[in-house]
């Protein structure tokens, strides 16, 4: 009984990937992060005594905190009640910077399954971004939620979570593949960015609304990528800063460069970063 | 679609880059102009070797070799700096078992993980996870973390797995030396299976009896280069050769202050020059040269000849009358064996032991040399016996193809 292969195999010749190869292989491996997703998801939390509820309850302690403390010495006017509004910043910003922390260091850690067998590299940085959804989506519906309890206005800009959803995963995984191939070549891009996230934080408009910021510094301040994203997740629940379309063309150039850089990467790199790890 | 399973390295190579330093993203920015200190290494270079689909090829060499860069190429994990490698098919390493398995999840999570791994859908695991359940053995425990499993239970599982998987190309290293006999029967067992279904086999093993047994052709690795491709008997000769250890590694750690030393021990063949491969019913002699720092009254000479496996084959010790001599310090003394081989293809080992006693203490020095004979063909087991043949009845059909292949008669000849 001839069983029909999964692949036909391959034919190496030199170092180098054809970018069309990488994405059919890609895409061919995908039960394969799907899978390792759960497998890190459920590995995480099995051990935790709370389990999942720690996915969701952290972020949400961390905002009430934020929103207790900060109030005590400076008034926010903010569109919709301030523990939602933090919350809506805390949210995608824990799901983005775990991703790229995860991520930075994902190939490196997978490197007892890489060297013993191929699949494409980009799994190991794809499934560090994956394996945060679960607590993503439940997180989006506890968001939601709040909102609505604390008095928020919530109609048809609820859609606007589908293109908030898909930026946040364009852009950490855009990081997380970037960052990922570097950490082999450069051992301390990790500590690099370990340094970098706090600052990143302060930057992103996590805890404070873009209208207290003077204009020009509101300007410099939407390149950052992170802050398009926020305000996508702020803009469906009502709680964003007017013009905040602007920072979300910043977060798709973004996340086009980082694509680029990572195809011109993987393709030098795929089949040949286990020599170094 | 009949190729499924064809292998090909075409003057394939691969060079490794080593660093003199940690590459850190400061240093190297810092020192861009100055350049970076590194030093290049060929593992592999100039290496053919085609595969066709049923075959399984053994792979040999000593550590070193470049045998783990070439399991590498062979699995798509690394790509070479020159050349081709080719691989149609799916192809399953059994490189250090349980890829992929986590401690923490239960052995039923680990085969789905591991067949996703290895290339397997969905669909395809739940068809086939009873089968492999019941080839592991494991059936009472696929529920309990696997960190509880022995490593027994490891292999039987990570072999299921992968034989599962219904490989073009399957890669095997050492990791078959784990498990019990009978296990291990069990994997040559479902092997064959795949083998007759078209699955080509690479087996990169230091076992000799091992690869002699299941591999037709066998390619040697001496330094990265490819030294021999071809027959397995003549390969492993090949090896042994290549393998010729110096004189003074081989000793076995000597008591200090011994009254004996032993200078050389060779095996000599029939032309009277040292050799280590020898053939069937040749004459050979096994020469023990040794120094007496002390004077010896009546030390014994022994020579024990055993199979690689360690099952001894002969042995035999002068401590008989017609050979006792006594030495005085400064003299020499020369101890000489002469066999005649009646011994099936093998690799052997020849251990030479001079005994002696000094008032209340007796003590050893040895030293030995490691061989290997080209046998008749069809002869297996511990000795050649070279049973006189007689057929008779019917009418006489000679035949000018190769003779029927006999089956491992592995149970039979144990």
């Amino acid at each position: 009984m001839a069983s029909v292969p999964v692949e036909q195999g391959f034919e190496l010749r030199g170092e180098r990937t054809r970018l069309s190869t990488l994405v059919r292989d890609l895409w061919r491996s995908r039960e394969l992060v799907i899978m390792l997703a759960r497998k890190d998801f459920f590995v995480r939390y099995r051990r935790a005594s709370l389990g999942i509820i720690w996915a969701i309850g952290l972020p949400l302690i961390q905002a009430i905190v934020y929103a207790i403390v900060l109030s005590q010495f400076v008034r926010f006017t903010t569109p919709i009640s301030f523990p939602a509004f933090v919350f809506a910043g805390v949210l995608p910003w824990t799901f983005f910077s775990t991703a790229v922390a995860l991520g930075t260091v994902s190939v490196i850690e997978g490197s007892a399954l890489a060297t013993k067998i191929y699949f494409p590299r980009a799994v190991l940085p794809l499934v560090t971004v994956f394996s945060g959804l679960y607590g993503l989506l439940i997180g989006t519906v506890v968001m939601v939620a709040l909102a609505a309890v604390m008095g928020a206005q919530l109609g048809p800009a609820l859609v606007l979570l589908v293109p908030a959803t898909a930026l946040l995963i364009l852009l950490a995984s855009g990081f997380a593949l970037v960052l990922g191939a570097l950490q082999v070549y450069f051992r301390d891009i990790k500590h690099v960015i370990g340094a970098i996230m706090l600052p990143w934080f302060w930057a992103s408009g996590v805890f404070y609304p873009l209208t207290r910021l003077s204009d020009d510094f509101r300007r410099v301040i939407e390149i950052n990528p992170a802050v398009g994203m926020i305000s996508l997740f702020r803009a469906s629940i009502g709680a964003a800063a007017p013009n905040w379309e602007r920072g979300v063309w910043w977060s798709l150039g973004w996340v086009v460069l980082l694509f680029s850089v990572a195809a011109v990467l993987y393709r030098r790199w795929d089949r040949v970063c286990v020599d170094l790890l | 679609m009949t190729q499924l399973g064809r292998v090909r390295l075409d003057d394939a190579g691969k060079r490794y880059v080593k660093y003199d330093d940690v590459p850190l993203l400061l240093t190297r920015a810092l020192r861009f102009r100055a350049g970076h200190k590194k030093t290049h290494l060929w593992a592999v270079r100039h290496v053919n070797l085609t595969v066709e689909p049923g075959e399984t090829v053994g792979v040999i060499g000593r550590n070193g070799s470049g045998k783990s860069t070439m399991l590498r190429m062979l699995a798509g994990v690394t790509a070479p700096t020159e050349g081709v490698v080719s691989v149609q098919g799916r192809v399953a390493p059994l490189i250090s078992v349980g890829v992929g398995f986590h401690p923490e999840l239960t052995g039923r999570e680990n085969v789905y993980v591991n067949a996703t791994v290895l290339g397997m859908k969905r669909k395809e695991i739940d068809r086939r996870f009873d089968s492999i359940l019941a080839f592991s053995e494991i059936e009472n425990f696929i529920d309990t973390p696997v960190k509880f499993y022995s490593s027994g239970m490891f292999v039987r599982l990570g072999f299921a797995v992968a034989v599962a998987s219904r490989p073009d190309v399957l890669l095997i290293d050492e990791v078959l030396a784990v498990g019990d006999v009978a296990f291990q029967s069990k994997c040559f067992d479902r092997m064959e299976e795949i083998r007759s279904q078209g699955t080509s086999v690479l087996v990169v093993s230091h076992n000799l009896n091992a690869v002699r047994l299941l591999c037709r052709r066998t390619l040697v690795l001496h330094s990265g280069e490819m030294k021999f491709f071809g027959e397995t008997d003549q390969a492993i000769s090949m090896y042994h050769e290549l393998l010729a250890v110096p004189l003074a590694e081989r000793s076995e750690p000597g008591i200090s202050g011994a009254p004996v030393r032993i200078e050389s021990f060779v095996m000599l063949g029939e032309n009277g020059l040292p050799t280590n491969h020898v053939k069937f019913g040749e004459e050979v002699a096994f020469v023990l040269e040794a120094e007496f720092l002390d004077d010896v009254v009546r030390p014994a000479f022994s020579i024990v000849l055993a199979h690689e496996r360690g099952q001894i084959v002969y042995s035999d010790d002068t401590h008989q009358p017609e050979f006792q001599r006594s030495y005085a310090a400064g003299e020499r003394a020369r101890f000489e064996a002469k066999i005649r081989v009646t011994l099936p293809t093998g690799s052997y080992k020849v251990r030479s032991t001079v005994r002696w006693k000094v008032g209340d203490e007796a003590d050893r020095v040895a030293h030995y040399v490691s061989f290997f004979v080209s046998g008749r063909p069809l002869v297996k087991g511990l000795a050649d016996l070279d049973a006189g043949f007689k057929v008779e009845g019917g009418t006489a059909a000679p035949m000018d193809a190769d003779p029927p292949p006999s089956e491992p008669l592995e149970s039979d000849a144990r």
